[in-house]
């Protein structure tokens, strides 16, 4: 599904005098059917920017195209619900979204919601689950009670209960540990490899989005300042430090024996990889 | 000297055991990371350090002995941080959060006026205090309540998992920052994470599972043995990984946390 942002502006209290301007003249399209990660200093706009696109936000300036939906500044936006059914959302807080007694009718409200027959409904819960890695047991849970892991994932079921073609995750590791955030990593990539969903990830876990992204736009003070392949835009290291960003861990690695010993063994992705690499250059 | 100490903790919640017979002492001006994976009972061990969870415990932190009526005193030395700030928030402006807890026991104006202005210098907050805590973004809450927390000059800094959103550049700078603090204000610092990039700040690493502790050594000594962390669900610094695999190849012979030494030693 197409996203494109047309000169877009955000002000907060745009009519009083707290007005803060938060984003300026935004010009992007996000990859379709891939992984588009989102950068930038806490409060520079990152969570902002991704409400605009399922419209809990409306521009006060320009145009934002989502698939067939135009949002317009200038026009009231009709089409919330068609547009929330395309393009889903799973906040930071996952608990801030819950407010059922269990799992089972947190999951099906929404369905109900979005008018869906009530024979297909209790199918597409168990399908759901299942896609999300947690199995029946969970269904009579009290949501709340999960732990931090099983609450992520049960907020993500909750966004493809819906099935739909845009899945937006405003920093989805926080709290998780390495086994439930390898978990994400792996459901993140299935939903982009075989549902073939486009994906937009808000987060300031560096490491985790370098393993997964394709495309990186990274936010600062209003604007996009840089953008593209992520080896592209992880290769600037000052002007990310400039906009309060580290490199991941294993780019600084490789940065640092080009520029220490002016041997250049690439970028990798994976650790194991890296270790070929040292392994056949510092031999 | 022991700050904290923990004698025989046995907690259970609905049947299950999250302590069983747990003895566990902190010293005093130490800088520790408590890490553990997801409901191993670090959330529930800060909350029965300061007295949210009810029992009868046998505690010690500062010579107090933990109990209804010492909790008052307990909680004037013990600063804590939660992960998610909007809980904790209570006032309408960052400035008033900040003050609160100095107003509460009583502090003269001039006194506090003093301190808020210290603090956030230190941490960079000027531009915020006449901001609503809750129109910031999630790094700048977690910042404002670590002031909050550091304002009333605690002799222990509780953070459970309270810098988890903060983006690279300002997590370095808080994290030495809180070490000069720890190094010269003699503050001893818990900091409960599932991020152990952050216990590298820190001198000593602390392990639970399976409500047992398994792992508390040096930060120097405390990658050694890989199992423990997977057992644990936990992910080594990108450091200490890459040294282990290493040493496995026989590239290296230690763990060495250190990149610039790394790659010294690699391509001498």
């Amino acid at each position: 599904m197409e996203i494109k942002f047309n000169n877009v502006d955000y002000s907060y209290n745009k009519i009083n005098y707290l007005e803060k301007e938060v984003l300026k003249n935004i010009n992007i399209e996000f990859l379709e059917g891939k992984i588009n990660g989102i950068i930038g200093r806490s409060g520079c706009g990152k969570t902002t920017l991704i409400e605009l696109v399922n419209n809990l936000l409306t521009p006060t300036k320009g145009l934002i195209k989502v698939g067939e939906y135009i949002i317009d500044s200038k026009k009231k936006f009709e089409n919330i619900n068609e547009l929330r059914f395309d393009v889903s959302m799973v906040f930071q807080f996952p608990e801030e979204q819950f407010f059922n007694p269990t799992v089972k009718k947190e999951l099906e409200i929404i369905l109900k919601l979005f008018d869906y027959k009530l024979d297909q409904i209790e199918k597409r819960i168990f399908d759901v689950l299942k896609m999300v890695g947690l199995n029946q047991e969970y269904l009579n849970y009290n949501p709340l009670k999960l732990s931090n892991g099983e609450k992520r994932k049960l907020a993500i079921a909750s966004s493809l209960i819906i099935n739909p073609k845009v899945l937006i995750l405003d920093e989805p590791t926080i709290g998780l540990d390495s086994k439930s955030k390898n978990d994400l990593i792996k459901l993140i990539r299935i939903l982009k490899n075989r549902y073939n969903k486009t994906i937009i990830i808000v987060t300031h876990d560096i490491d985790t989005l370098h393993k997964i992204a394709d495309n990186i736009y990274v936010l600062n003070d209003k604007k996009i300042v840089l953008q593209g392949n992520k080896y592209e835009v992880f290769k600037n290291v000052k002007e990310l430090r400039k906009y309060g960003i580290t490199v991941p861990k294993i780019i600084e690695f490789s940065n640092k024996v080009l520029l220490k010993k002016n041997i250049k063994i690439g970028y990798r992705d994976d650790i194991n990889d890296l270790i070929k690499d040292i392994y056949r250059y510092a031999k | 000297m022991d700050i904290i100490k923990i004698n025989n903790l046995t907690y259970s919640y609905k049947n299950k055991t999250i302590f069983n017979n747990l003895n566990l002492n902190i010293k005093e001006k130490t800088f520790i990371t408590l890490a553990g994976s997801c409901g191993c009972g670090k959330t529930t061990l800060v909350k029965i350090l300061t007295g949210l969870i009810d029992g009868n415990f046998n505690i010690e932190i500062d010579k107090l002995k933990l109990s209804k009526e010492n909790i008052k005193e307990i909680r004037k030395e013990l600063g804590v941080v939660f992960e998610n700030p909007d809980n904790s928030f209570i006032a309408e402006t960052v400035e008033d959060e900040i003050t609160f807890s100095l107003e509460n026991i009583g502090m003269n104006k001039e006194e506090i006026k003093k301190r808020v202005s210290k603090i956030s210098n230190e941490l960079k907050i000027n531009h915020l205090l006449e901001f609503s805590p809750y129109s910031l973004s999630g790094g700048e809450k977690q910042i404002v309540a670590l002031a909050a927390a550091l304002v009333s000059e605690p002799k222990i800094l509780v953070l459970d998992e309270s810098l988890s959103m903060l983006d690279g550049v300002k997590k370095e700078e808080i994290f030495k920052y809180l070490k000069k603090l720890n190094r010269e204000q003699k503050i001893t610092i818990i900091n409960i994470t599932q991020d152990l990039e952050e216990s590298i700040y820190g001198k000593e690493l602390l392990l639970i599972n399976n409500n047992n502790i398994v792992l508390y050594e040096k930060i120097s000594n405390a990658f050694n043995n890989e199992k423990i962390f997977k057992e644990c669900n936990l992910e080594l610094p990108f450091m200490a990984l890459l040294s282990t695999k290493l040493k496995y190849y026989g590239l290296v012979d230690d763990i060495i946390l250190d990149m610039d030494k790394m790659v010294n030693i690699l391509w001498k």
